[in-house]
């Protein structure tokens, strides 16, 4: 399951997931990327990526970078954060401690 | 919520996943082209993954022996391949997919099978293991393949009695090639026996995940340390799983699930992701084109879960490249 929730804090979205981004539920965080803007993912409460979800959070950014947007992501759980840096994936998203950080980055 | 990560439990749970979500998938019917093989139960299901640090993760049915049949023409053609070079096994048969089926009686422009694994490129493939008796030539067979699962593997008798008497298309591809002077004259038929026998080998769905290991581990078996299968050949002999392995599904199978494989009409397939894992699957029934119904979607389940296609966006390609130059993908950074 994943549910994604959504907030602002001043010009950036924030969607907040929790729960596990896979192939199953990929589309539904693809369903709530905006088109453009300040998006953050916080993923505080998000316990497991696989390679499917990795390849969603690619596709937001390849979505929001051309209309001069970006993506950020914030709060990764340490082994989320270990499994990101040791794939190589950090090189293409920049991560943030929390959500506030990142929206004000 | 409970923390799903580090890689062992991870791996772990996502066959779990598999094998709940497969388990009840029907489709397909247990093979009967050979009369023994249709007395297996259609609703074993079992599921493996090693890795080349030598660990292993299963569920299900991975105490289930089952004949190879087709997953064994990958290995004797490493096992040719070692013996004899890729150039002088080139020379009798080549490496084309030949988009027919199995049994296809088609031979390319050169008079040789299209690859090692339609029939008539195994039984080719075969040839090459030399021996001074019958006994010692199957010997290396049953030896190299035993190393490979790091257990000593045997026949079973009935289905390869079952084979022989019944095998009498591949008795015709024996003599097509034979015609062409792609395997000797003079013991053609031992060759054909020895290929009946190397498909017959009872195996499970771990020895299989062990062998693709053992593949994966540059032709070294993780569990074991031994020397199964030079180096030079391992790329190869994936080359022709990943473009051959999977009957004439080999191009929607590259397509969605991306790794080289190997299936059996037993209901095996054997998957290598190269460095890193072997994967066997056990599940008998097949579906029209001679792959497990089961299998397929496993495969394609963990492929995408865990990132394993050859061509996924984290794969990146050539570490040597990254070695020697930095190159790394800053496309997407801002």
């Amino acid at each position: 399951m994943l549910t994604v929730n959504e907030s602002q804090i001043g010009t950036a979205t924030i969607l907040e997931c929790s729960g596990r981004l896979d192939v199953v539920t990929g589309p539904i965080l693809d369903a709530k990327i905006p088109d453009g803007g300040v998006v953050v993912l916080d993923m505080a409460e998000l316990n497991y990526v696989s390679s499917a979800g990795l390849r969603s959070i690619l596709q937001a950014l390849k979505k929001l970078q051309p209309k001069g947007g970006s993506l950020r992501l914030s709060s990764l759980q340490p082994d989320v954060q270990r499994l990101l840096e040791l794939s190589g994936f950090l090189s293409l998203v920049k991560s943030f401690p929390d959500k506030d950080s990142a929206a004000k980055a | 919520m409970e923390n799903s990560f580090g890689s062992g439990s991870t791996i772990q749970s996502l066959l779990e996943q598999a094998y709940k979500e497969y388990q009840s998938v029907d489709e397909g019917e247990v093979a009967t082209y050979i009369p023994e093989l249709s007395k297996a139960n259609p609703d074993h299901f079992g599921i493996c993954v090693a890795t080349v640090e030598g660990k292993t993760f299963e569920i299900g049915d991975c105490d289930q022996e089952f004949t190879m049949q087709s997953i064994s023409k990958i290995l004797v053609y490493a096992l040719a391949l070692s013996l004899h070079g890729e150039k002088e096994v080139s020379l009798h048969v080549g490496v084309e997919p030949s988009g027919d089926a199995f049994n296809s009686i088609q031979l390319d422009k050169k008079n040789r099978a299209f690859n090692p694994m339609v029939n008539a490129g195994a039984i080719t493939t075969t040839a090459f293991v030399h021996g001074a008796t019958f006994e010692s030539r199957w010997a290396k067979i049953l030896d190299t393949l035993s190393a490979a699962a790091g257990r000593t593997l045997r026949m079973d008798e009935k289905v390869y009695q079952s084979e022989s008497k019944t095998g009498h298309r591949n008795r015709a591809l024996t003599w097509l090639v034979t015609n062409f002077n792609q395997i000797e004259a003079t013991n053609n038929l031992e060759t054909l026996e020895l290929y009946f026998m190397q498909c017959s080998i009872l195996v499970t769905a771990r020895d299989l995940a062990v062998m693709g290991a053992t593949l994966a581990n540059m032709g070294t078996n993780p569990f074991t340390g031994k020397n199964v299968f030079d180096v030079q050949c391992i790329q190869a002999t994936l080359s022709v799983m990943f473009t051959c392995g999977m009957y004439d599904f080999a191009g929607e199978w590259a397509f969605r699930v991306g790794i080289p494989a190997k299936s059996g009409i037993s209901g095996g397939i054997l998957g290598v992701v190269n460095r890193q894992i072997g994967i066997g699957t056990f599940s008998p029934r097949i579906d029209e084109k001679g792959n497990s119904s089961r299998g397929i979607r496993v495969f394609q389940y963990l492929s995408e879960e865990l990132g394993l296609h050859t061509f996924n966006f984290m794969n990146h390609g050539s570490s040597f490249l990254s070695g020697l130059s930095g190159v790394e993908s800053k496309v997407l950074t801002r």
